[in-house]
């Protein structure tokens, strides 16, 4: 049923101008700032205790939930597994494969106490990259990005613009993932547009 | 176009290749690249800069730096002006304007500076004194001294400028690029720490810039620029010039302010006119320098006296020398250094040195070099009206009596009463202070943060221990830190001079008119605050340093009395006849000098001021033209006009269509939470006041959510899935609130429970169907779901597919007609809407607003948690005590049995029947039994909620009324500006009472 | 601004963290049991001392996990955070 025509993103109606959707890769840019798409995002919780809990996310999705926190399991392909909590993980998958591995998890934990739901369209998600990334980010965040301290495989959900978000750090470029709630997405995409005005910052739509 | 008069022809860094063009007081003058304002007006000869604040003398430059009391200028004109800047701080650049503040009608000829003459009307505590009685002349008095006294004027059109703040992080953040500032910056630099070094010149060096000091052999400033060199290489150390660290505050949290673009002018580059940056900083070093202080003695505000520091500072760093014969008046050695300096460019120097003759290098340098030492003299006063053209000189011996006056003549006087380090960050940090004897001045004692000072900012004023004491703390800190690099040897100042004097403690110089210092003893020249002022406050017992602070305003102008404090508590501890370590200091706030509002409202301006929130069919209603209204910080719809219809209009249209037919509302906004595990039924029995266990899969529940203190907190419907999963909502408001209620209850007090909760607000749009056609109209968009009224009663849920999409929907109302409830995900929001509006177009289907569902709610008398509710309402006050489990214990219940919330005159849910049908009362209007002529009167509740409603022709009211419930049909009144509502207390059920509609 | 070591994320600026006022303070077992002024005792008063002190706080925009803190209420030094049902420094005041 899955008409791709039936569903709109949360950034669909955000006007990004021809020139730029021309320069597809924008790789003449110090920053990048791109719409990607639809992903799957399944919340996990389950107790740390709970072996099976571990064992049974494994198999599926093969990646283990983290106990180490704020990093990330898997990555920068998909799926991967986002600690957000002791007893929570963020599940991000392709968006195709989102079905399959949702029934899988759910049939799997049937009469256990683990909560697995699917908050796809609960978040836009947007990815920031290049050299000034890192500066554009800490206008609006108080976490310590330096590298040091905050690397790829690094996950947290902080406030971004006074805007709760999910970041993640994919890569060393440096290249960031926003998820930010689906409401918050044009706000939080006009204010990075803005922040990033002072280094020429682009918007791509892949 | 004025030549510059008083400029050297060479020296000084300043690049004479590239002049620059400024108005000041409309005159045109000519300056160079590297100079400030100041500097470039004293090269012109301008001598007067501008009016003092209550007497309005005239003043000049006074210092070079950010202690300037004085020069203040009003920066740019219309919507870019900015008053009372520094000129000693004002890079210049091309086409600056400046005009001075607080003169009329000019600077030169000031017709307020006749009140000097006119003897002492602003004595201390004058504005509590003089204007207190008759109040009602206030206005007048207020008028008055806000043209006499005053500073610059603030813009009135919006800052067209952009501003950005920034967040950062680093292990050392030295503040202070002087010698021992940069000695530090490169020891931690090479030890890998991450190093921010700031400072407020628009390049480091700190004094050196206006000294001739040595370094390593060479010029000081070959050292430093050496210095910058290498600490630009380092990957770690981030150099922050033309950045004021303003503001230390817990935990070292550090605010500064950078000022971008401000040296270039008036220009639309993309970058931000300033910068604000917040700085989580693991350990400070503290290299802020030191401040001169002045002397004290008669007519010691006139143009032309200034510190001696600074006037070395415009001869050497600018290349300024706006004098022939210059004299030095000093208790300390550091004024021979400027002695030497104008010696050097070949003026007249004498020097007044209060202290005993004495053999040492200075003096005998300087009388090498043609100074006129005079010792064991003060300076008694200035002469010239408009400028200093002379000084008196007496005799000044230890016994503080004077001499014979005789007379010198100059047109600088360069004073120089030893050395204030520069401890308001220090301070600021939690760290306490002490008197230092030996160097006279207050020095850091006890830090309260991870906070380390070095070089004067500590009272080392000596240029080889500042360097040492610099690359000392630098490496220990940095070490201490783990961080251990290595690093090249320490630079070395071979200008220390021996047998050194030290400084002698007089700063107050009598008059023979005065022999305690009189009313043209200026101690803080910003604020026109004289030793007269002090010793007056004194007499009248205000004589506790905060007490002295408030009467005389000493220290409470823009410059925060960094030139004025230690000289004021030390003519009050002369006063009182105590030390000065015993009368104390004001505490030093933030900011270190003053900040302009954009820098620190930063980003959150315009649409940046606060988030806003759209729900997934938000383009869609934007294009049907809806006017949206915020609801929290989400974006509503409020209400659709078509053509040419008004609200009203459109809300009547809205309503009668929902009842008619059928209406469709964009109800994403309800928060929405999934409820997990085998204790979810008992979790929601405890937060509730209604029970849960008995509720069968596929059923759903109104909830009612109280608070410990038994008041209303939310409310909202939640539906069983399976035995161990409900969906629960919430109202739009409450959606965070109460997700943080449960997960605080199950965290804090029952984490046994095993329960699960998980927001999913967001991944839902919900579309909600109103009105008698909507089953009908549903059953067009759906297959597998049977509409039927047995199969899908009120209160259930039934999961399928809606317009092809997958759904979950459930038979709820909030109208009191037939209405679904379809929550589908948010990316198909627009589709399955628009799969409605299309459907439903023979059912002339009506999008409705906010506006038209709170007629329709109010019109049945249902309640909005936040409107009839403000945290002082119980269930029984709306009448919902019987919803209340008497089986089971629940957050809030307890409070219901307390002796105040049993009481039968609370104010209860009820409707007001308007005598006039067509009066719709204003909410929030008071309620009376009976009216008096005038106010107060006897109010025994308010209204809650207030419209007209297009289906009943009438108008429906909610209100919380005393006793409420028990007065149904008597006469209440609501006294208004323009005459009285009468209005029937009735049922707050208004429309199909009886509740027939519900199934359609 | 305060720096808050969250138990599990570290320290992380204030704006991340809501307050929950005084720590270990129990809800009442049987609340029934209790006369107006021992539930307005509970509910209402607190110990607000002017020093050290235990409270609550969230990390909302972080784990979303409860924990306390001992926090001097004149200096806001930060002696100690520990999880939920743990004792304190000082124990269970
Ligand atoms: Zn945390």
């Amino acid at each position: 049923m899955d008409n791709g025509y039936m569903r709109q993103g949360p950034l669909d109606y955000i006007p990004i101008s021809a020139e730029l959707e021309a320069d597809q890769g924008g790789n003449d840019a110090t920053v990048v700032l791109e719409d990607r798409g639809f992903r799957g995002q399944i919340v996990l919780q389950g107790k740390a205790s709970d072996a099976e809990f571990f064992d049974a996310v494994s198999d599926i999705t093969g990646l283990r939930p983290s106990k180490e926190t704020n990093v990330v399991t898997g990555g920068p392909g998909f799926p991967r597994l986002l600690w957000l909590g002791p007893e929570e993980w963020l599940l991000v998958t392709e968006d195709e494969e989102s079905g399959r591995i949702m029934l899988g998890l759910t049939n799997s934990f049937k009469g256990r106490h683990v909560q697995v739901v699917d908050n796809s369209d609960a978040y836009a998600i947007v990815g920031v990259r290049g050299a000034s990334a890192r500066d554009i980010l800490a206008k609006g965040c108080t976490l310590d990005l330096h590298e040091r301290v905050f690397r790829s495989g690094s996950s947290t959900r902080t406030l971004l613009g006074q805007v709760q978000v999910i970041l993640h750090q994919v890569t060393d470029d440096p290249d960031y993932e926003i998820h930010v709630h689906r409401s918050f997405a044009e706000f939080l995409w006009e204010w990075l547009v803005d922040a990033g005005q002072e280094y020429g910052l682009k918007t791509v739509r892949p | 176009m004025k030549r510059q008069r008083y400029r050297m022809p060479d020296g000084g860094r300043i690049d004479r290749s590239q002049p620059l063009h400024f108005t000041f007081n409309d005159r045109s003058y000519q300056g160079y690249v590297g100079d400030t304002l100041a500097s470039a007006l004293l090269a012109n000869g301008v001598a007067i800069i501008g009016r003092s604040f209550k007497y309005h003398r005239p003043r000049g430059v006074f210092s070079a730096g950010a202690e300037e009391p004085n020069a203040l200028v009003q920066l740019e004109q219309g919507s870019h002006t900015q008053p009372n800047l520094r000129a000693t701080q004002i890079e210049l650049y091309s086409g600056l304007k400046a005009e001075s503040i607080n003169c009329w009608p000019s600077v030169d000829f000031d017709l307020w500076s006749l009140i000097g003459l006119f003897g002492r009307i602003f004595p201390a505590g004058f504005y509590y004194k003089t204007f207190m009685t008759p109040n009602l002349l206030w206005p007048i008095y207020e008028r008055i001294i806000r043209q006499a006294a005053g500073l610059g004027r603030a813009p009135s059109d919006p800052d067209p400028d952009r501003y950005e703040n920034i967040n950062t992080h680093c292990d050392i953040l030295i503040i202070g690029g002087g010698p021992s500032g940069l000695s530090a910056a490169l020891k931690a630099g090479q030890s890998g720490a991450r190093v921010i070094l700031a400072d407020e010149q628009n390049e480091f060096g700190g004094a050196l810039l206006g000294s001739d000091d040595e370094v390593d052999g060479g010029p000081a400033l070959d050292w430093v620029e050496k210095t910058v060199g290498e600490l630009e290489e380092m990957a770690e150390v981030r150099l922050l010039p033309r950045t004021t660290i303003f503001g230390y505050y817990n935990h070292n949290f550090l605010t500064a302010v950078e000022r971008v673009t401000d040296h270039l002018g008036v220009s639309d580059d993309p970058l931000p006119r300033q910068r604000s940056w917040r700085i989580r900083a693991r350990q400070v070093i503290l290299a802020s320098g030191a401040i001169e202080r002045p002397m004290v003695f008669e007519n010691n505000d006139r143009p032309g006296v200034m510190l001696a520091s600074a006037a070395s500072t415009y001869a050497n760093r600018y290349g300024v020398c706006f004098a022939k014969r210059v004299v030095v008046f000093t208790n300390n050695d550091e004024a021979y250094r400027t002695a030497l300096i104008f010696k050097k460019f070949g003026i007249h120097v004498s020097l007044v040195d209060v202290r005993p003759e004495f053999n040492g290098d200075w003096p005998r340098k300087a009388t090498a070099a043609g100074v006129e030492i005079i010792f064991n003299s003060a300076v008694t006063g200035t002469r010239g009206r408009r400028k200093v053209k002379g000084v008196n000189i007496s005799a000044f011996g230890m016994d503080g009596n004077l001499g014979e006056t005789r007379h010198l003549s100059c047109d600088l006087l360069a004073v120089s009463g030893g050395w204030n380090p520069t401890v308001h960050l220090y301070s600021q940090s939690g760290g306490t202070l002490t008197y230092d004897k030996q160097r006279m001045c207050l020095i850091p004692e006890k830090a309260g943060q991870a906070v380390n000072v070095v070089g004067a900012a500590k009272g080392t004023f000596e240029l080889e221990r500042c360097l040492k004491e610099g690359a000392r703390e630098g490496a220990r800190v940095a070490k201490n830190l783990d961080f251990v690099g290595s690093g090249s040897v320490r630079s070395k100042s071979k200008t220390v001079l021996e047998n050194e004097q030290p400084l002698q403690p007089k700063w107050l110089i009598p008059s023979r008119k005065h022999p305690e210092g009189g009313p043209s003893h200026f101690v803080d020249l910003q604020t026109d605050v004289t030793v007269a002022d002090i010793a007056l406050a004194a007499r009248e017992g205000y004589d506790s340093v905060e007490h002295l602070k408030r009467y005389t305003t000493l220290g409470m102008g823009t410059d925060q009395g960094k030139t004025a404090n230690i000289n004021g508590i030390s003519i009050l501890s002369g006063i009182r006849g105590e030390e000065l370590p015993s009368v104390g200091h004001t505490t030093f706030r933030p900011p270190y000098t003053p900040v302009t509002f954009g820098a620190l409202a930063g980003r959150q301006v315009g649409q940046f001021l606060d988030p806003l929130r759209r729900t997934p069919i938000h383009h869609w209603h934007t294009r049907a033209g809806a006017v949206f209204e915020n609801v929290g910080q989400w974006k509503r719809p409020w209400y659709y006009p078509v053509l040419d219809e008004d609200m009203n209009d459109a809300v009547v249209r809205e309503c009668r269509s929902a009842r008619k037919s059928i209406g469709i509302l964009d109800a994403s906004t309800l928060g929405k939470i999934e409820i997990k595990g085998p204790d979810a039924a008992d979790f929601l029995n405890l937060i509730y006041v209604n029970s849960w266990n008995n509720l069968e899969v596929g059923r759903c529940r109104y909830g009612l959510m109280l608070g410990e203190d038994g008041m209303v907190m939310d409310d909202g419907v939640t539906s069983r899935m399976a035995e161990d999963r409900f969906f629960m909502t919430t109202t739009t408001g409450g959606a965070a609130r109460v997700y943080s209620w449960l997960e605080e209850w199950l965290q804090t007090e029952w984490p046994e429970m095993e329960v699960y909760l998980t927001s999913v607000t967001e991944n839902w749009a919900t579309i909600t169907l109103v009105g008698p056609n909507s089953r009908k109209l549903l059953g067009e968009l759906t297959d597998d779901i049977n509409l039927d009224l047995k199969s899908f009663p009120f209160m259930t849920w039934r999961e399928g597919k809606v317009a092809g999409v997958p759904a979950r929907v459930f038979r709820v109302s909030f109208t009191g007609d037939l209405s679904f409830e379809i929550n589908i995900p948010a990316r198909y929001a627009i589709s399955v809407w628009t799969a409605c509006m299309t459907a439903g177009e023979k059912y002339a289907i009506t999008p409705f607003g906010t506006e038209a569902m709170h007629v329709l709610r109010a019109e049945k008398g249902y309640i909005v948690v936040g409107q009839e509710t403000d945290g002082t309402v119980t269930p029984g006050d709306l009448g919902m005590e019987r919803m209340l489990s008497k089986k089971k214990d629940f957050i809030g219940r307890r409070s219901l049995a307390r002796v105040e919330t049993l009481r039968s005159d609370r104010k209860q849910l009820v409707g007001l029947d308007t005598e006039d049908p067509s009066t719709v009362i204003p909410i929030g209007s008071q309620i009376v039994a009976t009216t008096k002529k005038r106010p107060p009167m006897d109010m025994i509740g308010y209204v809650t909620s207030s419209y007209y409603s297009p289906n009943l022709k009438r108008s429906v009211a909610l209100a919380l009324v005393k006793s409420g419930r028990n007065r149904h049909g008597e006469r209440v009144y609501l006294p208004m500006e323009n005459g009285t509502i009468s209005a029937l207390i009735c049922n707050p059920v208004f429309f199909d009472p009886e509740g027939e509609r519900l199934n359609g | 601004m305060l720096l808050i070591d969250c138990p599990w994320c570290g320290p992380r600026d204030e704006c991340e963290f809501s307050y929950g006022g005084e720590a270990h303070i129990k809800r009442p077992e049987n609340p029934d049991k209790l006369s107006d002024a021992e539930w307005a005792d509970y509910l209402f008063m607190r110990t607000n001392p002017k020093g050290r002190f235990p409270e609550r706080w969230v990390h909302t925009h972080g784990c979303n996990r409860w924990f306390n803190a001992v926090r001097d209420t004149v200096t806001h030094d930060i002696s100690a955070t520990y999880g939920m049902g743990e004792d304190g420094p000082e124990g269970r005041s």
